[in-house]
C-alpha cells in the first residue's frame, strides 16, 4: 500500500520525510527496550502533546536544518527533533515530555530516509513493531489541549489571537 | 531560500521573497549582509535584529496582538520564513478602496497598537503598510523589524508621530480616521493620556517647526 502521510520539506527536497499515527498501542513498554536498544530507526513520540503534521513539520524542519549545518544540539537527527518540538533545551526533560511512556496508547512514528523505498521499509519494519492501529486517514492528532497549553505556555490571549498550532510553532521557530 | 520562491519586495534591509513551507504560503525575509561594516561586528549586529524581530512577534502575541506566525528562522542565512496571510488588504489600500466600515476598522487598529503599547511594545516602523486586514476586519501587526521594548513615554509618542505622518501623508483628508485609530488606542491603553501630552509636544518638535513658547 502506497504511505500517505508524506511532509514536504521545501528546505530540505533530498530528505524523505514519513509520519505513522498509531493508536490504542498495548505493547509502549517492550517499544522503550527496543529503543533502548536501538533497535527501531523510527522516531516514537507520545500523540497528546503535538497538534498537528504541521507542528511536527516544524520541529522537523529545524532539526534537519541543524544538521545540514552541524549545528545540532544533540548527538542523532532523532533527538534533534525531540529537542526541537522541546522549549527547553534538555534532552532527557523534552523525552520525558514527548517521547514514550510506558503507558502511552497513542503514537506518532516519524521516520526519515534517502529514498522512498528506504521510508517504505522502515515503515514496514515498524508496523511489525508497533501492537496498536494504524490511521490511515484523519489528520487529527489526539492531543489534550490543557496539557498542549500547559508544556507551551500558551495563555489564553494567545489562543484568542491565533489557532493553537499557530501559537504552538511560532514558539518552536523563534526558540534559540 | 529554495529555488520556488519568487522575490516579491525590497528594502533596505533585505528581500522578501514569496514561497511555501509545507505547502503553506510562506514569505522569506532575508537580511542583506552589509559590506561596508565589519564581518564580525555586522554578523552580530544581523543576528540581534533577527532575535529582536522574533522576540518582538512572539510578544506581541502574547499581548494579545495578531501578528503573522513564525515558520523558521534561519540563522545562518539571516532568513525569518512567516506566515503568508492571503486574505488581507493592507490597511492603506483598504483606506484607499474606500471600502465600508473604514472607521470601525481603524478603531481596531487603535485597540491594536494600544495593546502593544501598555506592554511595552515599540513596533518602530508604523505605517498603513505595516497594517493588515483580515476578511473578518482583524487588523494583523507585521514587520516588527525595528522594534524594540521601552516603557518610555517619549518612546510611545514617538511610535504614534510616526504613524500620523506616515498616515496624513498616505491620506490626505482623512483626519477622522487617524481620529478612530486614537479613539481605539485610548481603549485599550488606560496610560493613554501622558502619551498624547507627549505626541503634542513632539508635533511641535518636528522639522521647520520653532520651538519658542
Amino acid at each position: 500500500t502506497r504511505l500517505l502521510k508524506w511532509l514536504q520539506l521545501e528546505l530540505h527536497p533530498s530528505k524523505h520525510v514519513h509520519y505513522t499515527v498509531f493508536r490504542e498501542v498495548t505493547n509502549a513498554p517492550s517499544l522503550l527496550s527496543l529503543i533502548k536498544s536501538g533497535k527501531c530507526a523510527s522516531l516514537l513520540l507520545d500523540e497528546s502533546n503535538i497538534v498537528s503534521p504541521f507542528h511536527l513539520g516544524v520541529a522537523i524542519n529545524k532539526a534537519l536544518s541543524a544538521e545540514a549545518s552541524g549545528k545540532m544540539k544533540s548527538r542523532s537527527v532523532m533527538t534533534e527533533i525531540v529537542l526541537c518540538l522541546s522549549l527547553v533545551n534538555g534532552i532527557s526533560q523534552s523525552l520525558n515530555t514527548f517521547g514514550l511512556k510506558p503507558d502511552t496508547t497513542g503514537i506518532v512514528a516519524v521516520t526519515l530516509g534517502e529514498s522512498e523505498e528506504e521510508v517504505q521499509r522502515q515503515v514496514d519494519e515498524l508496523k511489525g513493531q508497533v501492537e496498536g492501529i494504524v490511521i490511515a486517514e484523519d489528520d487529527r492528532f489526539g492531543y489534550v489541549e490543557s496539557e498542549v497549553c500547559r508544556v507551551y505556555g500558551v495563555t489564553k490571549e494567545e489562543q484568542l489571537v491565533d489557532s493553537l498550532e499557530g501559537a504552538v510553532v511560532i514558539k518552536i521557530a523563534t526558540k534559540i | 531560500v529554495s529555488t520556488q520562491s519568487t522575490g516579491i519586495k525590497q528594502g533596505a534591509e533585505g528581500r522578501i521573497y514569496e514561497t511555501t513551507f509545507m505547502g503553506r504560503p510562506c514569505l522569506a525575509k532575508v537580511r542583506f549582509k552589509k559590506a561596508y561594516r565589519h564581518p564580525i561586528l555586522d554578523e552580530k549586529l544581523t543576528q540581534r535584529r533577527l532575535t529582536q524581530e522574533c522576540r518582538s512577534i512572539q510578544k506581541g502575541r502574547a499581548l494579545g496582538v495578531r501578528t503573522p506566525t513564525v515558520y523558521f528562522v534561519d540563522q545562518n542565512s539571516s532568513t525569518i520564513y512567516l506566515e503568508y496571510l492571503r486574505d488581507s488588504i493592507v490597511l492603506k489600500d483598504f483606506i484607499d478602496q474606500q471600502s465600508d466600515g473604514v472607521v470601525t476598522v481603524c478603531e481596531a487598529v487603535g485597540r491594536e497598537l494600544g495593546k502593544l503599547h501598555s506592554g511595552d511594545l515599540i513596533h518602530g516602523d508604523l505605517t498603513t503598510s505595516n497594517i493588515l486586514i483580515m476578511t473578518d476586519g482583524t487588523p494583523v501587526i507585521i514587520d516588527f523589524g525595528l522594534s524594540t521594548t521601552s516603557a518610555l513615554v517619549e518612546d510611545k509618542g514617538v511610535d504614534l508621530y510616526v504613524l500620523e505622518k506616515a498616515f496624513l501623508s498616505t491620506h490626505p483628508s482623512c483626519e477622522e480616521l487617524l481620529e478612530a485609530i486614537w479613539v481605539g488606542y485610548r481603549k485599550s491603553y488606560s496610560l493613554h493620556k501622558k502619551i498624547f501630552v507627549k505626541l503634542d509636544e513632539i508635533r511641535l518638535r518636528g522639522r521647520k517647526r520653532s520651538m519658542v513658547g
